[in-house]
């Protein structure tokens, strides 16, 4: 455990250091968000709970809630998801 | 958008999918790399998704290990369309026959067109072409294209060249003729005339007999050159002889030969000093009409001229349908164009100067070519007022031969 935090801080040092972006060093999610139709979120780690007005989608270091109306999951693919509808809320939580 | 136009080719599937653990059929469908589209929440623990036809196998061991059952609603895509279709039979075969026959049809020659012929015969062309295949009906991968070129451009006299292209099922003969040399004017003998009255300062005879001296003034049609030679009679026996017979006839030629001669043209040119008259003001109106028969309909533009002064010009097209099929049917546009009045004010001497470039427009048009100005002079004369008249004199050097026939029996 200690050894992994180690690593994770290296990794961060690192990614400042170098000036990369943090998503491809430590798996953080990139959301990409198009007013508030439409949400791109690439490096998911899958779906806690899907219902018409919350997804909670799991990231690295925590979860992802989506609060909104009429919530679609366009597209899931492994790495990367769409979600379309009327998006209200983003909130994080570990 | 590429990736829905490729899953409508391979076609896709509308599922329904009811269960306690949602949630984790839509995980295990993405980390087993199966692409789930449009998925809808719907109540009571369902959910609708759309999925790929190849994925939907993986999918059903999906559903089993997650706990939820699913059921197919809908089916989109061309598998499904192509399936459909097999039940109409006779509209596949229709569809495919009508295919093939453009195809087949394309194949063959439908027309050939001849170009550039002007001397040579169109059906002479036409018929050498059609012995070597070339003609309406016939199968074109058969033609030999360079060989046909051969034996027109042998079996047609006059060509000096032959290209055959074929345009689809258009075959097109372009020739090019023979430039043959240029035929005298007249066919046997002839005198030499002048066409107009003049000066001769230069005459070269070719052939023939010249009939008059250079410095000599002739009149229109005058004998320059003769084409009758007679025999010179020794000048001591025309002496001694009482009667002088006729001078006997040697030959009759064709006389050829150039005289140069001084001609002068004089023009009367009359000039009102204040111009008048209308320009176009470049304003445009259009009017389209359908004519039918006897009738017409207005479709574009106003009923009649919106101009208080203008001209108008009517174009017609007739539409056609393909190739010469026509519609009795005529299309005429009307142009109006609207005019103004204009007056131009000018002093005696600019119209005097326009007067002058008029009258040397005037001669220049009975030139011949080859003729040279050689003076030119401008008088100007008495006129009614509000007028100016010039009198131009111009003085040219120019060739007045030209070929006259001889008359059988003299």
């Amino acid at each position: 455990m200690a050894w992994e935090r180690g690593k994770q801080r290296l990794q961060k040092a690192l990614a400042g250091f170098l000036e990369m972006p943090k998503d491809v060093l430590l798996d953080y999610p990139k959301i990409t968000m198009i007013g508030n139709v439409q949400l791109v979120l690439e490096n998911h780690r899958g779906i806690v709970e899907y219902a018409d007005e919350r997804i909670r989608i799991g990231i690295t270091g925590g979860q992802l809630e989506i609060i909104g109306e009429q919530l679609v999951l366009r597209t899931i693919l492994p790495e990367e998801l769409v979600v379309e509808g009327r998006i209200r809320q983003l909130n994080y939580s570990k | 958008m590429l990736r829905r136009w490729w899953s409508f080719w391979i076609g896709f599937l509308g599922i329904r999918i009811e269960g306690s653990q949602l949630e984790k059929f839509i995980n295990m469908a993405a980390s087993r790399g199966i692409p789930l589209y449009d998925l809808r929440r719907e109540p009571s623990g369902r959910m609708s998704a759309k999925v790929r036809m190849d994925g939907f196998r993986s999918l059903r061991h999906v559903a089993r290990k997650s706990g939820s059952r699913m059921r197919i609603e809908s089916r989109y895509g061309l598998p499904f369309y192509a399936s459909s279709l097999k039940r109409q039979r006779s509209l596949v075969i229709g569809v495919i026959s009508f295919v093939l026959t453009i195809l087949i049809m394309s194949t063959f020659v439908w027309d050939v067109e001849v170009n550039g012929n002007d001397r040579v015969d169109k059906q002479q062309l036409l018929q050498a072409a059609a012995e070597k295949g070339i003609r309406v009906g016939r199968w074109r991968p058969l033609i030999d294209v360079r060989e046909a070129e051969q034996t027109i451009m042998g079996a047609v006299p006059g060509l000096e060249w032959v290209g055959i292209k074929a345009k689809g099922t258009r075959v097109v003969i372009e020739v090019q003729e023979k430039v043959l040399p240029k035929k005298p004017a007249v066919d046997g003998p002839c005198n030499i005339v002048a066409t107009k009255g003049g000066v001769i300062q230069r005459l070269m005879v070719l052939v023939g007999e010249g009939k008059v001296a250079e410095g000599e003034r002739v009149a229109k049609d005058q004998v320059l050159i003769s084409g009758l030679i007679f025999q010179h009679k020794p000048a001591i026996r025309s002496q001694a002889e009482e009667k002088p017979e006729p001078p006997k006839l040697l030959d009759k030629v064709q006389a050829r030969g150039e005289a140069w001669a001084k001609v002068s043209y004089d023009q009367w040119i009359e000039e009102p000093v204040v111009l008048e008259g209308t320009v176009p003001t470049g304003a445009v109106s259009e009017q389209w009409r359908i004519k039918w028969g006897n009738q017409e309909i207005i479709i574009k533009g106003p009923r009649s001229s919106p101009y208080p002064a203008g001209v108008e010009e009517v174009s017609m097209r007739t539409p056609s349908l393909w190739r010469n099929l026509g519609l009795p049917v005529e299309i005429i546009k009307t142009e109006y164009h609207e005019l103004r009045a204009f007056r131009h004010e000018r002093t005696a001497q600019e119209a005097m100067t326009a007067a002058q470039e008029k009258a040397r427009q005037a001669v220049s048009g009975l030139l011949p070519p080859g003729a040279r100005v050689l003076r030119e002079m401008v008088l100007p004369q008495p006129a009614p007022p509000g007028m100016v008249k010039v009198k131009v004199s111009v003085e040219t050097l120019e060739d007045i031969a030209h070929p006259q026939p001889i008359e059988t029996g003299t």
